[in-house]
């Protein structure tokens, strides 16, 4: 339940315990209220499915204390390939970012 | 006791998931979307990920923005203060000074007591006059 006008919402491990489709739901209706009222959700999630990484608009990735990437989620993949990593059609995007930096979340 | 255990299995599973996920991902895992074959591939550890982002478009666009000071003449006023204190040192002062007054009148009547002693006594035996009182 989010209760006051806040602009700005961290959180951290809200899908702990829920399957992907509440995940899905939840993630989209932040995501709608955020466009809406113009603000800010920094959320920290373990293993989205390719659906609800979709739905973010910028992607931070961290490994090792260090920022891999911060920026826009399309711009991602470009970034991979231009280290020199491609991703395989019909591989979620998400598993790839963490096999390649062999981290455990996004 | 069986089904605690059990339950505490399953509890443990579903919170230790993502250590698990860690141990199955390894350095192993790299190689495989490694996507110009004709050259060799090497290992490329975060560090290496983290200083090629600073030289990507993306990263150079957000090094120029954080690069930029904030010009402080465009925010709200009030939106940073530049006293150390809300108030000033005359108004602590004041502050101070009332609240040890209020103090004083609250134990007035130890004072008032004192006073009277001491006044009573100083004409009789000096030597008497040795209070240690703790009033606040």
């Amino acid at each position: 339940m989010l209760v006051g006008p806040a602009r700005a919402l961290f959180m951290d491990e809200i899908s702990t315990g829920l399957d992907s489709s509440t995940t899905f739901q939840m993630i989209n209706s932040l995501r709608q209220s955020i466009h809406i009222l113009n603000g800010t959700a920094l959320i920290s999630l373990l293993q989205p499915t390719p659906e609800t990484y979709d739905l973010f608009d910028d992607i931070i990735l961290l490994s090792d204390g260090q920022i891999v990437y911060q920026g826009p989620r399309e711009n991602v993949l470009e970034f991979f390939e231009h280290v020199g990593f491609k991703c395989p059609e019909r591989k979620g995007v998400a598993d790839f970012l963490q096999e390649v930096l062999f981290l455990s979340f996004i | 006791m069986t089904l605690t255990c059990f339950a505490l299995f399953l509890f443990n599973r579903r919170y230790y998931t993502h250590l698990f996920i860690r141990q199955v991902t390894s350095r192993k895992d790299q190689e495989q979307y490694w996507s110009d074959k004709d050259k060799p591939y090497t290992f490329i550890t975060v560090r290496e990920f983290a200083e090629e982002f600073q030289l990507f478009h993306v990263g150079q666009k957000l090094g120029d923005e954080l690069g930029t000071p904030f010009d402080t003449s465009k925010g709200h006023p009030a939106a940073l203060t530049k006293n150390k204190y809300g108030v000033s040192r005359k108004e602590l002062l004041k502050a101070c000074v009332s609240r040890e007054l209020l103090l004083m009148k609250r134990n007035s009547f130890v004072y008032i007591f004192k006073m009277w002693q001491v006044n009573t006594n100083r004409s009789k035996k000096p030597y008497l006059i040795i209070h240690r009182c703790y009033l606040h």
